[in-house]
């Protein structure tokens, strides 16, 4: 009865009347940036992070998640109602939402989205609370050696699993890692690549890179596509799918759950592998795969489900092990950091409670957001209409003061501009900017897990390979980056990526 | 010829980093593998990166792919009001800069200047409201004050 103590542990912690508010306010602002297009769920947290750093530690990443599960489910919004995706893991969306938008559909579209959603989050919650305890008992055992091969073997993950071109990203990683050794080496003192700025002595925040790679590059990015998109924004109305489309989805959403939930826990799986995986084994053995893409409501709701179970279950890496899988997890490893919180294992049996009642608010802010949604989704499609040439002055005004609100110092409103040009530049050139803010958090951290690694080994680089579970981890990376260079996986992943 | 412009840019980004990394980080001491000093860590990723980046412009050279992209200078506007709000934000105060940060930035995208004024004054309002009295945070809206 383990289980059920620690989860009543957990709900009486985030029961609690100024949780359930910091929840509610995170998912309702979460949701209000999510809509806005052009703006996916890093930038979202980046945003909105700086807002909850008074907080008590437990509260701040409660209301962090709740921001950032609003943010995802925004986004579909978007994706559904304006066929603009606002990351990746709700591209896959527009295509059977917005045609259902466009017949009318659009309601039943955001309906069963946020009912798969919610289904797709209570079990995977669940796994959370079952798995996650294992892996970290697991993970305890861990030594520096094992540690340094699971963050190769996660980056290569990162790396394998996104989109885009394999050689860029793992530059981008190489990039962000250096990038985060920058300001006084932990066991020297030395400073490194401070340039004679005072204010690098401490490092850079992972706000202000966030802040610049994600937001200000994507309004950057934004403004370059100069034709204006269709827009179809019809009266949104039945927002409650009939029992027949309830039939419909039911298998849907429970495949997508299952897909979900496994590919959360990978590295660089989550949200974004889980939503295409669903949609395109929904397509492979739908009876008249012609639908697709021409508003079936399968290709809604089982991606829908997908990404908010992977959504749920990205969080057990991040709790159990300390190793952020994506973008908006990175930024919640920075927060627990910030909160004075060393993420690992140790988080379970250290901080009980805050574990505990993060994943019970995971489960209370998808029951918010499905409440939420459905009554003031009129005001989310009003926020659609403003037009983005006034969206995006304020947008940008609310980024600059989330950067100065830290200590008031105009140095991190001058670095966020230029990550955000290094952003955009980067885009446009192919290279993607989540393994970059991947390698930047986990830099400090490798570099620290090698020293110890060869200190104890005496210097001998073989403790990686002779050590069982370090081997296993590093096997299975370069299995990983081989079989991607095979031609043959890479027609394939380029068939699964293209949807 | 140049096949992929801009995998071949890319390329010549990532050596360039990985050799700037190198020469800046020139006396940082390394040490050695048993006792590893500052220079270790950084000095080994910036030769990894500058293999990548090595095999990427010669990717680019020979397999075909995207071109160079073309750069719009209108997406600098919103960069370059950010760094106007970051000079202004002391001799200016919040209000005067985040105006100066909503004008540069509304010339990206259908400028229109009544538009862009009652942005400004609307957003002074909403800091005020929720940021400095909501929030309390310590804002100084006005200069000096």
């Amino acid at each position: 009865m383990d289980l059920f103590n620690n989860l009543v542990m957990g709900f009486s912690t985030a029961a609690t009347a100024s949780n359930l508010m910091y929840c509610f306010i995170g998912v309702t602002l979460g949701t209000l940036i999510g809509v806005l297009p052009g703006i996916g769920p890093s930038a979202t947290l980046a945003m909105l992070l700086p807002m909850t750093f008074g907080l008590p530690a437990t509260t701040s990443l409660i209301m962090l998640a709740g921001i950032f599960y609003g943010a995802q489910y925004g986004g579909s919004t978007t994706a559904i109602l304006v066929n603009l995706p606002g990351e990746a893991s709700s591209a896959v969306t527009t295509l059977d939402g917005y045609q259902m938008a466009r017949q009318g559909r659009g309601g039943v579209a955001l309906g069963v989205s946020a009912i798969g959603s919610f289904f797709g989050g209570t079990i995977a919650t669940i796994f959370v609370a079952l798995f996650a305890p294992f892996l970290a008992s697991v993970a305890l055992s861990f030594g520096p050696a094992e540690y340094f091969s699971l963050m190769i073997f996660g980056l290569i993950g990162a790396v394998v699993l996104a989109s885009g071109s394999i050689l860029k990203a793992i530059g981008m990683i190489l990039f962000g890692l250096v990038t985060g050794l920058v300001g006084t080496d932990v066991q020297t003192n030395a400073l490194r690549f401070t340039f004679g700025f005072d204010d690098l002595f401490d490092g850079m925040d992972v706000v202000v890179v966030a802040m610049g790679i994600f937001a200000f590059s994507e309004i950057a990015m934004n403004l370059d596509i100069s034709e204006q998109r269709e827009r179809f924004l019809s009266k949104v109305k039945g927002l409650y799918p009939t029992w027949q489309e309830i039939k419909q989805v039911l298998a849907p959403c429970t495949r997508g759950t299952i897909i979900g939930t496994i590919l959360g826990v990978l590295p660089g799986g989550g949200p974004l592998l889980a939503s295409f995986s669903a949609y395109t084994i929904e397509k492979k053995i739908a009876m008249e795969p012609g639908r697709f893409g021409h508003g079936a409501i399968e290709g809604v709701a089982a991606p829908e489900t997908a990404n908010n179970a992977a959504a749920q279950t990205s969080f057990i890496p991040l709790l159990t092990l300390g190793i952020p899988t994506s973008g908006a997890m990175a930024l919640m490893l920075g927060a627990m950091i910030l909160q004075g919180i060393s993420p690992g294992p140790l988080v379970m049996t250290n901080v009980p409670d805050l574990f505990w009642g993060m994943i019970a608010s995971m489960w209370i802010g998808n029951g918010m957001l499905l409440i939420l949604n459905l009554p003031l989704i009129g005001m989310w499609v009003k926020l659609l209409t403003v037009p983005y040439r006034l969206l995006f002055p304020a947008i940008l005004a609310f980024c600059c003061i989330g950067l100065i609100s830290f200590d008031n110092n105009t140095f991190d409103v001058f670095l966020g501009a230029a990550f955000g040009l290094l952003g955009y530049i980067m885009v446009k050139l192919g290279c993607e900017p989540t393994p970059f803010l991947l390698g930047f958090i986990l830099g400090p951290m490798m570099e620290e897990n090698l020293r110890r690694a060869l200190v104890m080994s005496r210097g001998d680089a073989t403790v990686f390979f002779t050590r069982p579970i370090s081997a296993v981890f590093i096997l299975l990376a370069a299995g990983l980056l081989i079989s991607v260079i095979l031609p043959s996986v890479q027609a394939r992943r380029k068939e699964a990526f293209s949807g | 010829m140049i096949k992929s412009g801009q995998d071949f840019l890319a390329g010549l980004l990532f050596l360039a980093m990985g050799v700037f990394i190198l020469i800046t980080g020139w006396d940082l001491p390394v040490g050695t593998a048993r006792r590893m000093l500052q220079g270790y860590f950084p000095s080994l990723v910036a030769w990894l990166l500058c293999l990548v980046g090595a095999i990427l412009s010669v990717k680019g050279v020979i397999t075909p792919g995207a071109p160079v992209p073309r750069f719009a200078i209108r997406s600098m506007l919103p960069l370059i009001a950010v760094v106007a709000f970051g000079l202004l934000l002391r001799p200016a105060g919040l209000a005067g800069a985040v105006t100066v940060l909503i004008f540069i930035s509304s010339f990206g995208l259908s400028f229109r200047f009544l538009d862009a004024l009652a942005l400004s004054i609307f957003m002074i309002i909403f800091i005020w409201l929720v940021f400095v009295k909501g929030l309390g945070l310590p804002l100084h809206l006005w200069p000096g004050l």
